[in-house]
């Protein structure tokens, strides 16, 4: 079969009966459009306009720097998770992977436990186990047809049960100082993961756009069977989807290590909801087939700039969890407002 | 007559249940096992250390203690670890399977994932007739002498002297003046509370220290890293000291300094005594000032020698005193510059003399 690609936008129309409604008034027809992720940035914005009043320095080149660090590893999260859940899968593995990843990158780069010494070659390592990782999740999923939910549970388990069999006494340290200086290094006053970061959202943003797996993706995630009966090869591409979320988490894994200059086994606590939830928020749908790796990349930043803007804001520890929670609900119902009327199901 | 037979099995079962309450809000309740201590032969224990897992320094601690008491019975084939990895049900069900095999001479120093898991683990090793020792967690209310002489003692860490001594030490590295934040434990962790108490005790003798703010962040580094370099941004210049209740979230906070380029500038003090912390104290231009000791080769090896004590009847368990019972360890010295080069490593246990059982007794637990 020979599919002619175009750029996913093109097909990314609304209802007919709109259609006409949006080409007279370009504007909205970007707003209203499913590929820029509006409702994410209208939540970030509505967050920037709260803090202008309730502490300015939220919005200072400082404090955008560190939400831009701290984004980085969930965004590169975000971008790898994005594919599996287009294509109506998830994958809850991701802790478990950077827990292993980050365990052999730490011990392969010189540091004060093991003699080697691979240098930034342990970066390909730290991928690789990642993928490896995902290549396992996706071959049960798609070949032996078990549901992604309960194989990425195993597979979040056995990434912890490598990392803690690579744990000896005490967690390795990173002695290698050209590994440590790609997360601390500045380059236009961002650190490099950041860098790093942006780059892996550009080469999501082409993946998503302007390859066959990409487009695909969104075609499985709207209609298995359609896809299916069209000639798609399903199976290859979702068992694909877990590789590439595979070797994304093990590359965030390479870059909090680079971050924090320790192999931890707890290296990702707390990431899996910041990442399922950014990429909710972002405006990418559960069920698959709509949203995309710009939407996931706004919904993490807005996620971390809660984090970040609670703490600027003083508000106390002990009502922080309850608010962060409450926010998240209310941003998910802002994103997902024009959803809301579709014949849709809900999960 | 059927009727009858019926009413009166009733009847008894109620007595039979009423007893059975009262022998529970009873103050002393003696267990099942007839004898008032063990009869074990030491050849015949099996002893079992409990905990989340050995991807943690302080676990890794703890299991050296507890194997050190093993191998000074030189029973080390008999000696197990058990990993709940942080899951409750996991825990309870692990130990339920070790008493099943082992009965009454097994030997259990347990550190309860969470103090909700504690009452099932000490009714399951009462009904067995095994013996018990508990670090760390239990419900309030909840105390071996009102409970079971198989639940030989509890035994924790006081954060409150952990907090007020390290917090001492960097208000004085601080020169006695300037700013500081602090970075808390999980909030309804006692130790986080503690631990927390006594650094506001300090702030109470250093009226030249303000405390700017405080966050949890939740035991972790990457957490630790990322809310002290909010705060960094926050609050600036300002910020000359950071206090943090557990190494992990000061060593990230540490890093967040250096990429702030203010390493040096900005003191930093925890508790727990990891190998890192360690380092980063001797080493002048961290920053770090000081850390606790690792309590944990103490807490595993003091703790097993209690309950095999218990389990071989060297000691009664109903006789001993309350702070016996239900203590705190004897609270150590802090480790600064002046003495870090000299501190043992956490899993060297060759201190502990375990013929002594009481001798890092600190303050009962009320």
């Amino acid at each position: 079969m020979n599919v002619r690609l175009e750029p996913a936008r093109a097909h990314d129309r609304r209802t007919p009966g709109r259609t006409g409604h949006a080409v007279s008034r370009p504007v909205r027809s970007v707003l209203g459009s499913h590929t820029v992720p509006t409702p994410a940035l209208s939540v970030l914005a509505l967050i920037c306009l709260v803090m202008l009043f309730v502490n300015p320095a939220f919005l200072s080149p400082g404090n955008a720097g560190a939400v831009a660090e701290q984004s980085a590893v969930p965004a590169v999260l975000a971008v790898g998770l994005t594919f599996v859940i287009l294509m109506g899968g998830i994958d809850l593995s991701l802790e478990g992977i950077m827990a292993a990843a980050s365990m052999s990158t730490a011990l392969l780069v010189a540091n004060d436990h093991s003699g080697m010494n691979l240098g930034l070659w342990a970066i390909a390592v730290g991928c690789a186990v990642g993928a490896v990782l995902g290549l396992v999740a996706g071959t049960t999923v798609a070949l032996l047809r078990v549901p992604s939910f309960i194989v990425t549970i195993g597979t979040w388990q056995i990434g912890l049960g490598i990392a803690q069999l690579l744990f000896g006494e005490t967690p390795p340290r990173v002695t290698d100082e050209s590994f440590r200086g790609l997360a601390d290094s500045k380059a236009a006053g961002l650190p490099g993961i950041v860098w790093i970061a942006l780059l892996v959202v550009a080469l999501g943003l082409v993946l998503q756009h302007y390859t066959r797996f990409g487009r695909y993706a969104y075609v499985i995630g709207g209609s298995e069977e359609t896809a299916l009966l069209s000639g798609v090869p399903v199976r290859r591409y979702r068992a694909a989807s877990f590789v590439l979320a595979g070797a994304t988490a093990g590359l965030a894994a390479v870059m909090a290590t680079a971050r924090s200059g320790v192999g931890n086994v707890g290296i990702a606590t707390g990431l899996l909801f910041t990442t399922i939830a950014g990429v909710v928020i972002g405006g990418t749908f559960l069920t698959g087939g709509r949203g995309g790796v710009l939407h996931s990349l706004v919904g993490v930043i807005v996620m971390v700039a809660i984090g970040n803007a609670m703490v600027l804001a003083g508000i106390s520890s002990y009502v922080q969890q309850a608010v962060q929670g409450v926010i998240v609900v209310a941003a998910a119902s802002i994103t997902l407002w024009r959803a809301r009327e579709r014949m849709r199901v809900i999960k | 007559m059927y009727h009858t037979r019926l009413a009166v099995t009733g009847v008894s079962v109620t007595v039979a249940t009423l007893a059975a309450s009262l022998t529970a809000c009873g103050a002393v309740d003696k267990g099942t096992a007839a004898s008032d201590s063990g009869h074990c032969k030491p050849s015949a224990v099996t002893l079992v250390q409990s905990g989340r897992g050995l991807e943690n320094e302080y676990y890794v601690a703890v299991n050296a203690g507890a194997r050190a008491f093993a191998k000074s019975l030189g029973v080390q084939g008999k000696y197990q670890w058990i990993a709940s990895g942080g899951d409750s049900s996991k825990q309870l069900s692990q130990i339920q399977s070790i008493l099943a095999k082992g009965g009454k001479c097994v030997v259990l120093n347990v550190d309860p994932n969470e103090s909700s898991v504690l009452p099932a683990i000490v009714k399951a090793v009462d009904k067995s007739g095994a013996w018990l020792v508990t670090q760390w967690n239990r419900p309030n209310g909840m105390a071996p002498e009102h409970e079971s002489a198989h639940w030989a003692a509890h035994m924790s860490v006081d954060g409150v002297p952990q907090g007020y001594a390290t917090a001492k030490a960097l208000f004085k590295a601080m020169g006695g003046k300037g700013a500081i934040v602090a970075l808390q434990g999980i909030l309804d962790n006692a130790p986080a509370q503690e631990r927390f108490q006594g650094l506001k005790k300090a702030l109470k003798e250093y009226p030249g220290i303000t405390l700017l703010a405080d966050q949890t962040a939740g035991w972790d580094r990457t957490k630790g890293q990322n809310v002290t370099q909010t705060y960094l941004t926050k609050y600036g210049r300002k910020i000359t000291g950071i206090w943090a209740a557990n190494d992990s979230m000061g060593l990230g906070a540490l890093e967040a300094v250096k990429n702030a380029g203010r390493k040096g500038q900005v003191k930093i003090a925890s508790i727990d005594g990891l190998a890192e912390a360690i380092d980063q104290i001797q080493d002048p231009s961290s920053g770090y000032v000081a850390t606790t000791p690792s309590t944990g080769a103490a807490q595993g090896g003091l703790g097993m020698a209690i309950a095999y004590a218990a389990a071989t009847g060297h000691i009664n368990p109903d006789k001993e005193p309350q702070d016996h019972r239900s203590f705190y360890l004897k609270p150590m010295p802090i480790i600064t510059r002046a003495n870090a080069s000299a501190v043992p490593s956490p899993t060297d246990a060759t201190k502990l003399d375990f013929k002594d059982l009481w001798s890092q007794n600190g303050r009962p637990i009320k």
